[in-house]
């Protein structure tokens, strides 16, 4: 007699004799290779198995000047040093061409889109659809209106399938909700940065401390808090804390 | 012929320091147990309580079924020297409990097809294989001989560990004539319809016409009634044992240094890729096993992202495995073991490619978006004033025109 088991592979013998190998495996079988986009932070990569997780959204919440921008510019680099297009949906206008550089974003090679929110909820789908960038960062900074958060997070839910399918990491950048978030739902990770003290160098503030709490994560390391330094420029010679 | 070999205590050969033994799931559910208390009455899929009751003076643990698969895989392994058809049934032997371990509570079972042999050579085989068992893993083994599989796992049943039982040849169905009609693998459908019909024997099933267990019970009727009859064409599968290579240091003395470990596991990482690269293989598991001098074995394993073959990464891993182990003793014994080998995949290195693929990509995708949504939202990021001493004149964002796109 033959097992389940058995019958089983034969049935899976068959499938890949007639579409490949790769068409179905076990998932044993599939090797656990770690693609996640390092956000240039170690210690926080420690914490959340290696980075952002592609194929999935991530939220970072945080006021200015909590190191938001900083760490949505380090993943950006990662995925472009990873050989992935990055897209930037620019809400706020707000793009510094000199702080991506810092951070080791290569600025020739970014498509940067500013519009308003309706034609960002149309663009976005038609850009993660292409399956060609392997990072989409959507920064909402402005406060978006009730209208306004309620038709991208429609738009966000239509397109969780597409990024389990295309692999492409989508990161929204917005600011601290008095109520619960309207994407929260559908994010894998959840970070929330906040400004803990400035770093002096040479009696010049050179950058800061930014104390980023995991508000939501598939491990066990939600609800941890790790502190990165954001510094300014590579030219302050130091930091005195 | 086919032998069917039972071990059938293979938990307490694995554990033979505590023993007996209770491995319970997260659940409370008995998922294994030794063999003195399966004649207790400890069964799987027994709550914990109700097996402990029986035997209050086992030990019980928590199941991990890694040690034991390792153990039967070698076990099974090691049977290849008599045939390269050697198979570890999954869940046959009591199919309604799904033991985890192809077992009966405590024990493992392994045909192995010996092809065409006289019953004299056949008992002879019989006999250096048992040897060899008690030899190499130090557990007594029981086998059935007969001529298919499932005539053989019944014959193991009246097997003693050093009397083998031998079912001739043509008096398959006779043999299991007298025997429960449980133990062909019915379906609680079946089992069920067979009892309300008063047939309790594999011999009672075996007497009915086939063609009117076909018609009562289909296709599965029809296999059952096949087995009943002592006629089981399934033929036992090949087994193809998994590539692994092995690198064993000893040293005079027990090593405590751990500067002197380090370069040894360095040397023993070059030596790995060396011989991993004259056969053209490449590993993702490597395991490190420190023998100490106080008689204690210390084990870790990693998985590695990708398949490597290479001395430097191999040694850097078995470093941090290292780390790991936090060995305080003297270390006699080095053992190091890469596993899941396979062939390396050719890869095109492209020094330049990937930014201009990427360049490419992107532009399609700007052609896409243009296409359809126009160009008034597309932005582009031009270097101004590289060398300006303020940053914000240094890059100018510019709309994408509509040539460019």
């Amino acid at each position: 007699m033959y097992t389940r088991e058995q019958k089983l592979q034969a049935v899976i013998d068959d499938i890949q004799k007639k579409w490949g190998d790769k068409a179905i495996r076990k998932a044993r079988a599939v090797s656990p290779v770690n693609d996640n986009l390092p956000t240039g932070f170690p210690s926080l990569d420690a914490l959340i198995g290696g980075g952002v997780e592609r194929g999935c959204l991530t939220e970072i919440i945080g006021l200015p000047t909590s190191g938001m921008t900083t760490l949505a510019l380090k993943v950006m680099a990662s995925a472009q040093q990873e050989g992935d297009g990055v897209v930037l949906f620019d809400l706020a206008a707000a793009f510094d061409p000199a702080a991506a550089t810092f951070c080791g974003v290569d600025i020739a090679n970014i498509l940067l889109l500013r519009d308003d929110v309706d034609s960002l909820i149309s663009m976005l789908s038609d850009v993660v659809g292409s399956a060609i960038p392997g990072l989409v960062v959507v920064n909402t900074f402005p406060r978006l209106s009730g209208k306004e958060q309620f038709q991208l997070s429609e738009a966000i839910k239509r397109l969780m399938p597409l990024l389990i399918v295309t692999r492409c990491a989508l990161l929204l950048l917005s600011l601290p909700a008095s109520g619960r978030s309207f994407v929260s739902q559908y994010a894998s990770l959840r970070l929330n940065p906040r400004f803990d003290r400035w770093f002096f160098a040479n009696g010049d503030v050179s950058g800061f401390q930014s104390v980023i709490t995991i508000l939501k994560y598939k491990g066990e390391n939600e609800g941890r808090r790790v502190a990165v330094p954001i510094l300014f420029d590579d030219k302050s010679g130091g930091v005195d804390t | 012929m086919i032998a069917c070999i039972l071990i059938p205590d293979i938990i307490s050969a694995c554990s033979p320091e505590a023993k007996p033994l209770i491995l319970v799931s997260n659940k409370g559910i008995v998922r294994a147990a030794s063999l003195s208390l399966a004649h207790k009455g400890v069964r799987v899929g027994m709550r914990t309580q109700a097996a402990h009751a029986l035997c209050p003076e086992a030990t019980v643990m928590p199941f991990d079924d890694q040690p034991y698969r390792e153990l039967v895989e070698t076990v099974a392994d090691s049977l290849l020297i008599f045939s390269s058809k050697v198979e570890l049934p999954v869940g046959f032997w009591r199919p309604q409990r799904k033991p985890l371990l192809s077992i009966h509570p405590s024990g493992a079972i392994f045909y192995v097809d010996l092809g065409k042999l006289r019953k004299t050579e056949a008992a002879q085989l019989v006999h250096e294989m048992s040897a060899l068992l008690l030899a190499t893993f130090h557990v007594p083994c029981c086998v059935g001989l007969a001529s298919n599989k499932f005539t053989a796992s019944v014959a193991v049943r009246l097997a003693q560990p050093n009397n083998p039982k031998l079912v001739q040849r043509g008096f398959e169905g006779r043999f299991l004539a007298r025997h429960s009609i449980n133990l062909l693998p019915l379906d609680k459908e079946i089992n069920r319809r067979l009892h309300q019909l008063g047939i309790s024997t594999i011999g009672q099933f075996a007497t009915l016409p086939a063609d009117a267990v076909f018609n009562q019970f289909g296709k599965q009727g029809r296999f059952l009634h096949m087995l009943a009859t002592g006629e089981d064409t399934c033929p036992v599968s090949t087994r193809i044992p998994k590539a692994k290579e092995h690198l064993t240091r000893v040293f005079d003395g027990a090593i405590e240094d751990k500067q002197v470990l380090q370069s040894a596991l360095e040397g023993m990482g070059c030596e790995l890729a060396k011989r991993l690269a004259e056969k053209n293989l490449t590993t993702q598991l490597l395991e490190l096993t420190f023998a100490t001098d106080d008689k204690h074995t210390l084990k870790t394993k990693r998985v590695l992202h990708e398949p490597t073959a290479h001395g430097k990464l191999l040694g850097r891993t078995l470093l941090r495995l290292l780390e790991q182990l936090k060995c305080e003793a003297g270390v006699t014994e080095v053992r190091v073991m890469a596993d899941n080998l396979a062939t390396p995949v050719m890869r095109q290195l492209d020094l330049f490619g990937t930014a201009t693929l990427n360049d490419n990509r992107l532009s399609d995708l700007l052609e896409k978006l243009t296409m359809r949504f126009g160009n008034e939202s597309l932005y582009s990021v031009v270097t101004a004033e590289p060398d300006h001493w303020l940053p914000e004149y240094r890059y100018v964002i510019e709309p994408i025109e509509e040539e460019v796109a």
